[in-house]
């Protein structure tokens, strides 16, 4: 290892990031080489310097430990899981599960903060209770209601029969614009689609996923499916994992 | 569907599970605010979307971090919608920073021990600096230094690749040097010798050398 490295790599060997080999490297130059020792040491000491002051944080006031817990006492309890489950957070695609089907596919793991405000807004219009304005399972019913009622085509994808119940529609409202929300069940769980039109106003705080492909985010327990193309935005949103809201979509086929 | 035995039941489960973290939250909070008040409202929020998604969360994985990323979640999204600012988590220019900040002199002067300690002693301007980050730097830094996450739990919790968060680390880190060596020439607590940015490479050896010597005596 050259002095340049050792320059670079002072975090990840102080962090623990290291392997073994990597470690033993760095160190045997370290042990050889005053100035990078005088280096990591200093480097060490004022990492030190900041655990041993900043660490001291005020403790969470009693006022604020009451309210949480007449807060929690207040609120509905935490929904069951459905489903095999996976804590989201730990979520990867599976592989197997990656490529299949005829519908491109993006799984935003990484970069899926950028989309979260639409997302978080999806997620809040699932979680919205009350019945719906118009009752399925027929989807002409559900056409004609919104032909009347939206400037825009709501083209709705058909899950795999027999499992799905298509419950009805409603008006609803993301960013303040008027859009459609279809309900379905899905084997027991509820599965909402989301149509929205006015593309420049939704994606304002957000970056929008690429054109006519499929994105994915898991955000909060639930898996929301973007899909953009002409100004509208489609969004399926529900609380089963990404892989299997995926499956669910490609087996429809669903490419508005 | 639940009754409200159960529903008591499945709150003191959660209470249970997360009393050992809510001081660290509300510390957290704090870092990602800096006022008492959004660090309260901060952790409020967390705690009951955190409730509301328990049964998303497997028993037995990393609890702590489950928060912390719901956390930073809501922060970065409410902190959009209140401020519109540049600073925001996962927006950060870094490119418009400089890729390294000279480190020499900062080196050199905090290599003195004794008066870098006579100046952190207190700590304020330890916290002063951390403080000063841009939130980007000073979240990940928070995150890996005092809560000893790893790279890849950093990733996780604030959703950007693993190169990010090492590059972050690196400049938050710099920076913060940066800063302290700002505040400590402010006080006067450390002056730069005019000779000292000139005296690059082998003489240096000799100066520590003779730095050490001094200090080792007087100690």
């Amino acid at each position: 290892m050259r002095c340049e490295e050792i320059d670079s790599y002072v975090y990840p060997y102080l962090d623990g990031e290291f392997d073994e080999p990597e470690r033993v490297e760095f160190e045997d130059h370290v042990a050889a080489c005053p100035a990078c020792r005088r280096r990591v040491e200093l480097e060490q000491w004022l990492v030190g310097q900041l655990r041993l002051h900043a660490s001291r944080q005020p403790a969470a006031p009693p006022e604020l430990r009451d309210r949480i817990r007449a807060r929690l006492a207040q609120a509905d309890p935490p929904r069951p899981a459905a489903g095999f489950h996976m804590p989201g957070f730990l979520w990867k695609p599976l592989p197997g599960i990656l490529g299949l089907g005829a519908l491109a596919f993006f799984l935003w793991p990484m970069m899926g903060s950028s989309l979260d405000p639409v997302v978080e807004e999806l997620v809040a219009e699932h979680e919205r209770t009350g019945g719906v304005d118009v009752a399925g399972p027929e989807p002409s019913r559900l056409h004609r209601f919104y032909s009347k009622r939206l400037p825009f085509p709501v083209q709705l994808p058909r899950f795999h029969a027999g499992q799905t119940i298509l419950l009805g529609g409603r008006m609803a409202h993301v960013g303040n614009l008027p859009t459609a929300q279809v309900v379905y069940d899905v084997a027991g769980e509820k599965v909402t689609l989301v149509v929205i039109p006015g593309d420049a106003g939704l994606w304002q705080d957000a970056t929008p996923p690429p054109d006519q492909s499929w994105v994915i985010r898991d955000l909060h327990g639930h898996s929301v499916a973007l899909y953009r193309k002409s100004g509208l935005t489609y969004g399926i949103t529900s609380r089963m994992e990404p892989p299997r809201l995926q499956q669910m979509i490609q087996q429809a086929a669903f490419t508005p | 569907m639940f009754g409200k035995r159960a529903k008591q039941k499945r709150q003191a489960e959660f209470e249970a599970e997360l009393a050992p973290y809510l001081d660290t939250l509300y510390g957290a909070a704090f870092r990602l605010t800096r006022n008492p008040r959004d660090a309260e409202d901060l952790v409020q929020e967390t705690v009951l979307r955190a409730y509301r998604f328990f049964d998303q969360f497997e028993k037995g994985t990393n609890f702590r971090a489950w928060l912390f990323k719901i956390q930073t979640n809501i922060f970065i999204n409410g902190y959009r919608q209140r401020v519109r600012d540049a600073q925001i988590l996962g927006s950060a220019d870094v490119d418009s920073l400089p890729e390294r900040i000279p480190s020499t002199e900062l080196m050199r002067a905090w290599s003195d021990p004794e008066r870098a300690l006579a100046f952190l002693g207190l700590g304020k301007e330890v916290q002063a600096a951390l403080d000063s980050l841009p939130v980007d730097f000073r979240w990940v830094v928070t995150l890996a230094d005092l809560y000893e996450f790893t790279y890849k739990e950093i990733a996780e919790i604030v959703g950007c690749p693993i190169g990010t968060v090492m590059s972050r680390l690196f400049r938050g880190r710099q920076l913060l040097q940066k800063q302290l060596y700002h505040y400590a020439r402010q006080e006067g607590i450390l002056t730069e010798p005019a000779a000292t940015q000139r005296d690059e490479g082998s003489t240096s050896s000799l100066e520590d050398y003779r730095r050490r010597r001094a200090v080792s005596r007087r100690g």
